[in-house]
């Protein structure tokens, strides 16, 4: 039981990875249709008729493989190569091609992904006699495989995901601000704890769920918590001006915290928190859930999916998001600035060491 | 003793290089020699060739997404050790633990 959950959070792993280049480019150019040609860009000017509509189309193009694309890989994890055809169909099924208000979005390309790769993998078992072996990855299992989960989405489990779907939106769109401060806590716990490994990436992969059915308001608590943990490790390190708290390696490393921060890349802080994990992970955490949780209370939409700072036209308060943004960089700062130990004397002399 | 390693993580631009270099680090204060492929978001970097993967010792998978090219592997299951590149960043040695726990 537990090798099954492992292997799934590993294909929604791998499925996302291979994911965010699409959605990445896809929504940034969205983002910059708009910016280009107004707000009303999709319905004021024919497809591709100008410059801007043509950008604007074109990101959706690639925003619109997010879901076969994530569906594909996340079968491929489960079930290598063979995995790919089947399981990028059943994600073109959840976005409900036919429109038969049966769309079942991220969830369901990712549902459809993990039922392919078990299917393809049931399918490798087929005994077929040594002289035929080429037809099984040349035809059975492609042409079983696409079908079976072809059949599966439109029939069986198409429908009731796309229920779910639809249902989590709705909760989604009418939270009221009390519940809104919870999400906000709970979405910047998780992309602090592991500063971009596995528990920040189902967070994103949540906010990029949303966005997928409109909702823009997680993108931008999502920007917030991911952008303040380097933020916060900086204004840590520029208040210990006594310097008794960090090491001068430490203090090397600011430039690239504010550019961590700047540029979205949560990772930055990993070093600190590798070094003391018990003092550092529980301040980010701090610091990103106050910062998400402004974000949710500010109303703060965000159109873009990654981008940092060189986005912020796609939000639409730029001031206060850098006022959410900021607040949680000092919350982190501060209360890591606190709690952190003084540097010990074997710190210090091993760093000399090692240089 | 002779050590490769496969590295990978959901965005690969951090902590599959970040685990990379805890892997040789530890690997060359022990004096093991060692080769680490990196499966990061440009692609396979420092690939592994296949008398390399059958000369090792050890296989390390420090793994969040799917291996790349996994059939490489397929006679040396019993080689391959299995952690994530966050446990390994954070401490290095586990790759020795593990392996000591397996036998």
């Amino acid at each position: 039981m537990k090798d099954i959950k492992n292997q799934i959070q590993e294909a929604l792993l791998t499925g996302v990875s291979y994911m965010l280049p699409f959605v990445i480019s896809g929504g940034i150019l969205i983002a910059l249709g708009f910016l280009l040609g107004g707000y009303n860009i999709p319905n004021d000017v024919a497809q591709g008729a100008n410059f801007a509509s043509t950008i604007f189309w074109l990101g959706k193009v690639a925003f619109g493989l997010m879901v076969p694309v994530l569906g594909a890989y996340v079968s491929y994890s489960i079930a290598d190569k063979p995995g790919i055809a089947p399981g990028m169909v059943g994600g073109f099924m959840a976005m409900d091609p036919w429109g038969l208000d049966m769309a079942s979005g991220f969830l369901g390309g990712l549902i459809a992904g993990i039922v392919a790769g078990y299917i393809v993998n049931l399918l490798k078992k087929i005994p077929v006699p040594s002289s035929l072996r080429s037809l099984l990855p040349t035809l059975i299992i492609p042409v079983l495989g696409v079908t079976s989960v072809g059949l599966l989405m439109h029939y069986v489990i198409g429908g009731p995901i796309a229920a779910v779907t639809g249902a989590l939106t709705n909760f989604l769109n009418n939270m009221g601000t009390g519940n809104l401060v919870i999400l906000g806590i709970i979405q910047g716990c998780m992309l602090a704890f592991d500063m971009g490994g596995p528990f920040n990436k189902v967070a994103y992969a949540f906010a990029l769920a949303a966005m997928d059915t409109g909702n823009f308001m997680p993108m931008a608590a999502n920007f917030v918590g991911s952008m303040a943990p380097p933020l916060g490790i900086a204004i840590a390190i520029l208040l210990d001006r006594n310097k008794e708290k960090f090491t001068d390696t430490d203090r090397n490393s600011l430039p690239g915290l504010f550019a961590g921060a700047a540029a979205m890349i949560t990772e930055f802080a990993i070093p600190f928190a590798a070094a003391h994990p018990l003092q550092v992970i529980p301040s980010l955490m701090v610091g990103s859930a106050v910062g998400c949780a402004l974000s949710y209370i500010f109303g703060l939409t965000m159109q873009a999916p990654h981008g940092g700072i060189f986005v912020l036209f796609a939000l639409n308060n730029a001031l206060l998001f850098l006022v959410a943004l900021l607040v949680g960089g000092f919350v982190t700062g501060a209360i890591l600035f606190f709690i952190k130990k003084p540097v010990s004397e074997t710190e210090q002399s091993l760093e000399e060491i090692v240089d | 003793m002779k050590i490769v390693a496969i590295t990978s993580c959901a965005t690969g631009i951090a902590h599959t290089y970040m685990a990379a270099e805890a892997i040789k680090k530890i690997c060359k204060k022990k004096g093991f020699e060692c080769k680490v492929e990196m499966q990061g978001a440009l692609g396979i970097e420092n690939m592994l060739k296949p008398n390399e993967i059958k000369e090792a010792d050890l296989i390390i998978f420090a793994n969040d997404v799917g291996i790349t090219k996994e059939e490489r592997f397929k006679e040396y299951k019993d080689k391959i050790i299995k952690v994530t590149p966050h446990s390994v960043i954070k401490d290095p040695s586990i790759i020795f633990n593990k392996k000591e726990e397996n036998k």
